[in-house]
């Protein structure tokens, strides 16, 4: 028997190719309610009420603070009994508590934790856009929310890009924990996988060299696409 | 209220998690200081492009930067006493499970280590080095004296950065079957299901530590930026004379 037995480890990838839409249906997911969640948050932390500036601020402390892992099991635990607690106290039911599939807590979960990163990433892309930009938006007649539409957000998401790309390639890693609420992924299935063949060492290197390559690519993607949209950003200015 | 959430058992049980917590810092640490050893080693090897172990570092770096940390736990708790027992080390099963994790754990803050220490020896200025040899320094004396306390300083930031994530990935090591907080919690959960309130427990404990450090490590990085302006102020003394 060789060492390492390179043939399992191309066949387990194979199988484990399967579970590559559960990741990047996660990843996406969750970075796209993320996205919201720091659009949203970052505007309102600046232009909210005192209560919501404090309210958002904690959360931020906390979403940054709190290993995702542990962001998932509060998530886990804590949404069906929440949702229980309100079916009783007032007689509501929104979704059934055990009607929640473990892929929504799960992107829950890794949107809540992203969300807070996302408001940070957020926030210094609304500072790098200079103050004369909103002034004079508003000086020509625009309303404040048009001008963030049209002038201050196109300029503030050209920034955020790498730094989402950033958020993005470490959401992709992230998924690997759900699988402790069952949701079956590629560590997922890896680990299911070891329960049949006993063969830890390919399987998890199966598992490793598909993760490794999603980064290796998604890091050239986005390298190309920054060069691409940074000279479009130059070419804007020039223009000015 | 009181039947879905009891904030007596979640005070209760809070001192019971916070009696494992030093297997967490002490995991921390053993990552933190092998992880440096190991990046330094790594940086060196890259930005000085020593033939072989230039390429090895680099594709290290990748791999452990480009896979989940959680995979590579998994890949070594498991994969290496398989691959050592194939290879005729048959001791490798009577050695602790936490001297495997903990190897992983220092290899792990390795690879990120040696991507900051990296670009903060990149970040100095060329000529430091070259004014440093052509003063008649040797390349270690030059390393050692002249660019390293420079780079130290660019890297002091992200390196806090880098402990408190390794702080915040201890919360993975239950997986592997290490008695920690996060296991203890489930255990406890297991028996009272009340998992919510103890899983709120270490969610505290971990905000609490992570505040430690982060204002740890400012008051470090403040120490070290007086540090070089007295410098700063020697040489000027210095010039004086």
């Amino acid at each position: 028997m060789n060492i390492v037995e390179i043939s399992f480890v191309v066949k387990m990838m194979g199988e484990l190719l399967h579970y590559v839409p559960v990741t990047l249906a996660l990843a996406v997911s969750s970075l796209l309610l993320a996205m919201v969640i720091g659009i949203a948050g970052s505007i309102l932390e600046k232009r909210g009420p005192y209560w919501l500036r404090r309210g958002i601020a904690l959360y931020v402390l906390l979403g940054r603070a709190i290993p995702t892992m542990i962001m998932l099991y509060l998530v886990y635990f804590g949404l069906p009994l929440f949702l229980l607690a309100i079916k009783e106290e007032y007689g509501l039911t929104i979704i059934g508590m055990e009607k929640v599939p473990s892929f929504m807590l799960a992107m829950l979960a890794l949107t809540l934790h992203t969300g807070a990163y996302l408001i940070k990433v957020f926030e210094s892309a609304f500072l790098s856009v200079d103050k004369g930009q909103m002034e004079a938006g508003v000086a020509t007649g625009l309303s404040v929310w048009q001008t963030y539409r049209q002038i201050v957000f196109p300029q503030a998401f050209l920034y955020a890009i790498p730094l989402l790309a950033n958020q993005f390639l470490g959401l992709i890693k992230g998924t690997s924990i759900v699988f402790v609420i069952s949701v079956v992924e590629i560590l997922g299935a890896a680990k299911v996988a070891c329960a049949e063949s006993y063969r830890y060492l390919e399987t998890y290197l199966a598992a490793a060299l598909i993760y490794w390559a999603f980064s290796i690519v998604f890091e050239y993607l986005f390298a190309w696409a920054e060069r691409y949209w940074g000279t479009y950003r130059r070419g804007r200015a020039q223009l000015c | 209220m009181g039947v879905y959430f009891d904030i007596g058992y979640m005070v209760k049980s809070l001192p019971v998690l916070l009696s494992y917590v030093h297997i967490t810092l002490g995991l921390t640490a053993a990552a933190v200081a092998g992880g440096l050893a190991a990046s330094i080693f790594l940086a060196m090897a890259v930005s000085k492009n020593i033939p072989v172990l230039a390429h090895f570092a680099r594709v290290y770096i990748s791999f452990m930067r480009g896979t989940p940390f959680l995979v590579q736990l998994f890949l070594f708790y498991f994969g290496l006493p398989e691959l050592l027992i194939r290879l005729g080390v048959t001791a490798a099963h009577s050695v602790p499970g936490i001297v495997y994790v903990a190897l992983v754990f220092a290899m792990h803050v390795g690879g990120y280590g040696a991507e900051i220490l990296r670009t903060a020896i990149l970040a100095v200025p060329s000529g430091q080095l070259e004014a440093a040899l052509s003063c008649g320094l040797s390349e270690w004396q030059a390393y050692r004296q002249v660019v390293f306390p420079q780079a130290v300083k660019i890297a002091a930031e992200p390196l806090v950065n880098m402990v408190i994530t390794t702080l915040k990935d201890t919360s993975l090591v239950f997986n592997v079957g290490i008695i920690d907080m996060m296991r203890k919690a489930d255990l406890l959960g297991a028996n009272s299901q009340r998992n919510l309130e103890l899983y709120i427990d270490t969610a505290i404990i971990y905000v609490l530590l992570v505040l430690a450090l982060h204002y740890g490590g400012k008051a470090v990085i403040r120490f070290i930026g007086k540090k070089s302006k007295r410098e700063r102020a020697e040489v000027q003394v210095v010039e004086y004379c």
